[in-house]
């Protein structure tokens, strides 16, 4: 095992073609440009997964006991370390509260938590204030992730991000970049960048996409048999840019040898009355689909694969159900993954 | 054909000629030639068809010039020359024109002039003729009109062709025209001597000298655009001779750039001291005493109060007011002693004044009690004061009192004293001599010298956070130990904006760390003086130094856009495509590369860099031209000549030309010292680097080198990087070659065929009979690669014999190597590969299938396999030459037109022997390849020319596990993947993506209840982008595009906010605090639709990677037209690429 400190300076464009050509010598310093830079993408460039705000006109008011608000699913990346929630928070508005608390779960597992007091404060920017929590997280694994609030803790903006480590180990992921001009060309040093490229290529893309209920009283449902759009629950028949939807930005997102931008698209949901499973789709504005996840009955999470042509997206949300059932949605989360 | 061809395809009839900057005639050489004077100007050769019609017989060129490339040096290297105009033979000419120094009638320039002014403005015209010629300095100016002008300075020589008979000119303008700038004294203490301006000729020494070699082909000599110029410099001595002969002496144009001297007339100013009081701003408009009290509990009790002491604008209505202004410490405390004074409403003598103390001056803080005479009890007197007043005075430590919103009173709170007693309160510190606040103003009572504007040059981080459009923006120091930014409000007035970057990088002091408060420890006067920082990529910054003339795109489109103090301007014909090219070597875009120049004064140019070019091993050299040389690897595949028994020729016939080798070390380095992290106010360094090859300094005795990186600074992350970065290329790519002696083959004699293109840090093959192979000791090498360190020549004549000479370093083993070839194949008809022309090479390269050739094997290796171990692939051999783009490799069962595939050589110990001496893999547990060679090894600098940045739009490609595997050819394919994959990831595939929309309806913000022209505040979310600091690229930017509406057709706003803090407030109008950036985007559409996309560079802590977005709306509250602002979310929210 090596380690290998990393430079927090985003690197510039490589002129490889200066560099790594025929006839050209094999050069140090490219290689050290190349290796190095993929510590620092490695360490620093890592994943924003969510991001949300309450309607700071009209936040939601603080409940007494345990309450599991936001949900959030996401696959960690090569080299992961540490997942970070950057939380706002609004006062606490109730008097009754004795230990207003709020704290991340990761897989299961409860994150230290941020305690507040009731100060009679009211909705404005001047009464807001940040905590930071952060989780160990292991790499490469689909991680599931719940933001609590209890007694009347209001937490009411989020943002969600990854974080490598210190510096780059090569048990986990870095490449050793310590090379020079008497420095010998290696296999092994080889295989550590070629192998650590590819697995950041599959795994620690952007984030595309997540959404999470503001609480569990307000987890939009659906009933209807025809897909209908998951935000204005009304619109039907694909993606338009006159009804809520999302652009999925995915230019340059796909290798030399495919068009293909592959996704997982991620959904907690559960069907709450009738029978039969009930879909979510994502869809573009042709009305074509692009990722099912279907097969949605009990309280859970539920994913499909699938590849989008790189490009940009008009994409909308859409759910549905069969059998005259409900389906109340409380995540989505699609991110690129191979 | 060229003059460079002709020589070096042996051709002897050569002859030389000399143009001097501003003078009328062409010198030349041409004794073995009749009528040489006339023949150079014969129509279609020489120099005809341009400005110079006439020529001087006479001139004698044959100086030894030797050019160097001193491997540990920081220093331009300069060579010397002379040539000899031959009065005594030929005409007196030259010798009459160079000496009559005083001659012809003369004025003064009156307005300072740039190099392309066509309006030359001076005292008086009166003596000159209606048009003809004026010299400025060596400049000569063709003018064809004047005025006369009043008599004031205002008389003018119009439509003026500047750089007349300029041997060059700039990079893509007229040739031979280059205009020089012209200043004039700015500083009060400058000797206030104006240029002349004469019709004669009087100033020689500095003009510029160029010396061509024609070849002469049938008694026509070579144009001038043809022939070589083998040398270019600047005149610094003529001598007259006693057998009537000139001499003139030169030294080579680098000297230039060794005399620029940059920043020469630094701004600077004394700053305006005192405490700036006024009626708006941060500062409040008023002052309060409070006292006193009378009880028996000692608890203070507020029974009187003072009048307020209000600033007013005019003049003061009586004790009550203070104007705004400037005041020192006494005079403001004289101002509160007075109104404290004259207040009736307070009992007790109060005043405020500087004593001398035994710690020094200190304003104390009195109530004297005893000449009331009523007063009883305990006495406890408390001064508010604006908390800027106190910390000005040197109060420190005091309680603080909100009185209203914004202003907030330090509290002067008196011991307790009794009955008639006094109450004093000294300040802990001396008073101020300036307090400044942040957002405030610096104001000078006088500057000199010229303020430079440079917020495109600033480090990008400074200008994301403070520099507006059309602003002018520099740093400044303030006193000795504070920096700041500053933005130009006149010459003497600025307003200051703190970033702690700032500071750090320059060893000082905030503001906040000083309390604001400047000169308590300084004695004279207190300067400010800018402080020029440029930043940017090291190409952009050396061109610009070596381009800029002060007249934007005059010298060059691109690199000359500084002003001429920042630049040496050279003339751009002597740069161009190939010194730009070679700077690319120097700076192929990444991080590493990025520069900051920092100037802190007047510093010389090659002061300046001189360490970031040592850094970089990169040496100045000429070649028809000035251009950049490195220290390329020692590679048989990068050899330029080739120098063998028949290239040989020595000056001495008898000479047996025998080639010593001599190994010493006196180019011996093995330990690094690299000082960095200058500190500003104290001139050194903080922080040092040591590498240390402990195996030499055993072996061949300690050799350091030291280099103080001038531009360096840890505390500002990047550039502490940037620095270490450096080093580590230094010491991995440089030092291994210098750990060692060095064999030297000195002196390689040369034919007059090596005369020209041969530069030093060239790479040569040389093949000698005489020379020791390092491998056996045993005399003769064949085919050995060795580097060029000196050149030496002189083309002989008048009575000097010929010579060429070359010193080449040579290595002990032959480990670095080029790489091995690759081809992408554009597709596959059973038997022959047809692959790309150039995806690994130039287009005016070879193609990549040349490199390929019968009987090679080869391995065909598909691209981008969906799972590395399985890649699908071909081991087969070449059948016949290539032909084009076309490679014979035999059947390639299962070949899919799907997939893409790849062509490089077979792995090692399969690769035919003529195949080997490229770079393969070794295995790291045995450091052999193929338990078969010791391996190859990364090699050192080159330039490998044809320099593109990546673009990140290259797709990346997965790899395949054959790619390292012990023996696998290392190719241009795998490496330029990881690059592509590097760019690709950090400027798409990586970056961040956060769309949102609301679900279960709209949010809106209603007109109802909303303050007219009031953002309501919708939501401020967290924002986290990664850790990175932007450093040598240009921006990247937020795309944002909101799905949004109005309940009618009248307008409503979004505003989205980047900031670094969140913002303050109510539920409107929050603040924000800077930096922040902010888009605005507008409908009045009822029907929802996407706005146009914006784009703006995010606001976050470089450190953390993390800021906050605020989303407000602007309802329309107008009185018939009212307006609800409706939003879905974000249709687009992504971060671009750099550059985008």
């Amino acid at each position: 095992m090596s380690t290998h400190e990393a430079s927090k300076t985003i690197p510039r464009l490589i002129g490889r073609t200066g560099f790594a050509r025929n006839t050209l010598p094999v050069m140090g310093a490219f290689g050290r440009r190349v290796w190095g830079a993929t510590n620092h993408c490695l360490l620093y460039r890592r994943k924003t997964i969510s991001t949300k705000c309450l309607d700071l006109q009209n936040i939601t008011a603080g409940a007494s006991g345990t309450n599991v608000l936001w949900h959030g699913s996401y696959h960690s990346g090569h080299g992961a370390r540490l997942l970070v929630a950057r939380i706002g928070l609004a006062p606490v508005d109730n008097s009754l509260a004795t230990d207003a608390e709020t704290y991340l779960t990761v897989d299961g597992t409860d994150t230290w938590k941020v305690h507040q007091t009731y100060l009679g404060l009211s909705d404005t920017a001047d009464n807001f204030s940040i905590a930071l929590i952060p989780a160990a997280v292991a790499s490469d694994q689909v991680i599931n992730w719940s933001l609590t609030a209890v007694d009347y803790a209001r937490p009411y903006s989020l943002c969600l991000y990854e974080l490598g480590d210190h510096e780059a180990d090569t048990t986990d992921g870095g490449v050793n970049s310590q090379m020079g001009q008497a420095s010998p060309l290696l296999d092994s040093r080889h295989k550590q960048l070629h192998e650590a490229q590819t697995e950041m290529w599959k795994t620690n893309a952007a984030h595309l996409y997540s959404w999470s209920r503001n609480n569990a009283g307000t987890a939009p449902t659906f009933t209807s048999a025809t897909y209908t759009n998951f935000w204005d629950g009304t619109t039907t028949g694909g993606a338009s840019v006159t009804t809520p939807h999302i652009t999925l930005e995915t230019t340059y997102h796909n290798t030399v040898g495919s068009t293909n931008v592959p996704i997982v698209m991620r959904v907690r949901g559960e069907r709450t009355a009738g029978s039969g499973a009930c879909s979510v789709q994502l869809v573009d504005d042709g009305n074509n689909q692009l990722a099912e996840v279907t097969g949605i009955t009990t309280d859970g999470w539920y994913q499909t694969t699938a590849n989008l042509t790189a490009g940009t997206i008009i994409a909308a949300i859409e759910a549905k159900t069969t059998f005259g059932s409900t389906l109340r949605i409380d995540a989505i989360s699609i991110y690129e993954h191979e | 054909m060229t003059t460079l061809a002709y020589l070096q395809a042996g051709g002897s009839r050569r002859g030389f000629t000399i143009a001097v900057e501003g003078y009328e005639y062409i010198l030349v050489d041409g004794s073995n030639v009749a009528n040489v004077a006339t023949d150079i100007f014969t129509a279609g050769g020489g120099w005809a068809g341009t400005d110079w019609t006439q020529g001087l017989a006479g001139l004698a060129w044959n100086p030894t010039i030797t050019r160097t490339l001193t491997p540990w040096s920081n220093k331009f290297d300069v060579p010397t020359a002379r040539f000899v105009m031959q009065g005594g033979l030929h005409s007196d000419q030259f010798g009459i024109d160079t000496h009559k120094r005083g001659a012809g009638n003369q004025t003064e320039l009156a307005v300072a002039l740039d190099a392309d002014d066509t309006t030359v403005t001076v005292q008086d015209t009166g003596d000159f003729a209606s048009s003809g010629y004026i010299y400025v300095g060596g400049e000569k100016i063709k003018y064809t009109g004047k005025t006369a002008g009043t008599g004031a300075g205002d008389a003018t020589f119009t439509g003026c062709t500047r750089g007349y008979h300029h041997p060059f000119a700039t990079k893509s303008g007229t040739a031979n025209r280059f205009g020089r700038a012209h200043d004039l004294p700015s500083v009060d203490w400058d000797v206030a001597y104006r240029p002349r301006v004469t019709d004669e000729p009087r100033t020689w020494v500095g003009r510029m000298v160029g010396v061509w070699c024609h070849a002469i082909r049938d008694g026509v000599w070579d144009t001038v655009a043809n022939a070589r110029l083998v040398f270019a410099g600047i005149i610094t001595g003529i001598a007259d001779t006693p057998d009537g002969n000139t001499v003139v002496a030169l030294e080579d144009i680098a000297a230039k750039l060794r005399s620029t001297v940059l920043f020469k007339q630094q701004f600077r100013g004394r700053i305006l001291e005192g405490l700036r009081i006024h009626t708006f701003g941060v500062d409040v408009d008023c002052a309060y005493a409070k006292m006193k009290a009378f009880t028996s509990t000692g608890t203070f009790t507020e029974t009187e109060t003072a009048a307020d002491l209000t600033v007013t604008t005019g003049a003061p209505a009586g004790v009550t007011e203070i104007q705004e202004g400037y005041y020192d410490a006494d005079e403001l405390c004289g101002h509160i002693t007075e109104w404290l004074a004259n207040d009736g409403s307070i009992e007790g003598t109060w005043t405020l004044e500087i004593q001398a103390t035994t710690e020094g001056d200190r304003a104390v803080l009195t109530c004297d009690m005893a000449a009331d005479g009523s007063a009883s009890g305990w006495n406890f007197g408390r001064l508010a004061i604006p908390y800027q007043w106190a910390d000005f005075l040197g109060f420190a430590n005091y309680d603080t009192e909100t009185f209203f919103v914004g202003y907030v009173a330090a509290l002067l709170k008196l011991p307790a004293f009794t009955g008639d007693g006094t109450g004093q309160l000294t300040a802990q510190n001396p008073p101020a001599r300036v307090w400044i606040d942040l957002r405030e103003q610096v104001d000078l009572d006088a500057s000199q010298g010229t303020w430079i504007n440079e917020p495109t040059w600033l480090p990008q981080t400074w200008q994301d956070s403070f520099v507006g459009s059309s602003e002018e923006w520099g740093v400044l120091q303030v006193g000795q130990e504070v920096f700041c930014l500053a933005r130009r409000i006149s010459d003497t007035s600025f307003e200051v904006r703190e970033a702690k970057e700032i500071t750090r990088h320059f060893g000082g002091k905030s503001f906040k760390d000083v309390n604001y408060r400047i000169g308590t420890a300084e004695g004279g006067r207190i300067e400010v003086r800018q402080i020029i920082v440029l930043q940017g990529s090291f190409k952009d910054l050396i061109a610009r130094l070596f381009y800029s003339t002060g007249v934007a795109n005059y010298n060059a489109t691109t690199y000359d856009d500084w002003p001429e103090t920042l630049g040496a301007g050279i003339p751009g014909s002597l740069l161009g495509a190939t010194f730009e090219a070679s700077l690319d070597v120097l700076d192929d875009g990444s991080v590493q590369d990025a520069l900051t120049i920092v100037l802190s004064g007047a510093t010389k140019l090659e002061d300046a860099i001189g360490a970031d070019l040592m850094l970089r091993a990169a040496y100045l050299t000429w070649d028809a031209g000035l251009v950049w040389a490195t220290l390329s690897p020692i590679v048989s595949g990068l050899a330029v000549h080739t120098f063998t028994e028949a290239t040989k020729r020595s000056a001495d016939v008898e000479d047996p030309q025998k080639v010593p080798t001599v190994t010493d070390r006196a180019h011996v380095r093995n330990i690094v010292n690299v000082d960095y992290n200058r500190d500003l106010t104290k001139g050194n360094y903080d922080s040092h680097l040591n590498v240390i090859d402990v195996a030499s300094a055993q072996a061949y005795g300690e050799r350091p080198v030291r280099i103080e990186a001038r531009n360096s600074y840890g505390g500002y992350a990047g550039n502490g990087e940037t620095v270490e970065a450096v080093t580590a290329e230094l010491t991995g790519a440089v030092l291994p070659h210098f750990r060692q002696p060095i064999s030297m083959l000195d002196p390689l004699t040369i034919s007059p065929a090596f005369y020209q293109g041969v530069k030093v840090g060239d790479i040569a093959s040389i093949t000698d009979s005489h020379a020791r192979d390092p491998s056996t000791g045993i005399r003769s090498i064949s085919g050995k690669p060795g580097r060029i360190l000196q050149h030496k020549h002189c083309f002989g004549g008048h009575g000097k014999k010929m010579l060429g000479e070359v010193a080449i370093a040579i290595t002990a083993v032959e480990d670095e190597a080029i790489y091995s070839p690759c081809g992408y194949v554009a597709s596959y008809s059973d038997p022959n590969l047809t692959l790309e022309a150039h995806a690994h090479t130039t287009s005016s390269e070879a193609v990549d299938a040349s490199f390929f050739s019968d009987a090679d094997e080869v391995i065909v290796i598909e691209r981008d396999p969906a799972v590395a171990a399985s890649a699908q692939s071909w081991q087969v051999a070449v059948s016949g030459t290539p032909s084009g783009n076309v490679v014979n490799v035999g059947t390639l069962s299962g070949y899919d037109a799907g997939k893409k595939y790849m062509i490089v050589p077979a792995n090692y110990t399969t690769a035919v022997a003529a195949q080997r001496n490229t770079a393969f893999l070794a295995d790291d547990a045995d450091l052999q390849i193929q338990d078969s060679r010791q391996p190859y090894i990364w090699g050192g600098l080159y330039n490998g020319g044809a320099y593109t940045s990546g673009d990140g739009t290259t797709l990346p490609e997965r790899h395949a596990d054959e790619w390292f595997s012990d023996g696998f050819p290392v190719n241009p394919g795998g490496h330029a993947a990881a690059a592509a994959f590097i760019d690709n990831f950090v400027n798409y595939k990586g970056t961040i993506h956060v769309p949102w929309m609301y679900e279960g309806g709209y949010r809106l913000a209603a007109h109802v209840g909303a303050t007219a022209g009031s953002w309501r505040h919708m939501e401020t979310r967290p924002l986290a982008i990664g850790v990175g600091y932007v450093q040598g690229q240009g921006p990247r930017k937020w795309n944002v595009a909101p799905l949004i509406a109005a309940s009618t057709a009248n307008s409503v706003s979004f505003r989205v906010t980047f900031s670094i803090v969140p913002p303050i407030g109510g539920s409107e109008d929050v603040t924000f605090f800077a930096p922040y950036r902010q888009l605005t985007f507008t409908t009045s559409s009822t029907t929802f639709g996407v706005a146009t996309t914006q784009t703006v560079e995010p606001v976050v802590v470089p450190e953390t990677g993390r800021g906050w977005v605020t989303l407000e709306a602007l309802p329309n509250t107008g009185g018939g037209t009212t307006a609800d602002a409706h939003i879905w979310g974000f249709s687009k929210f992504y971060l671009g690429a750099f550059n985008a």
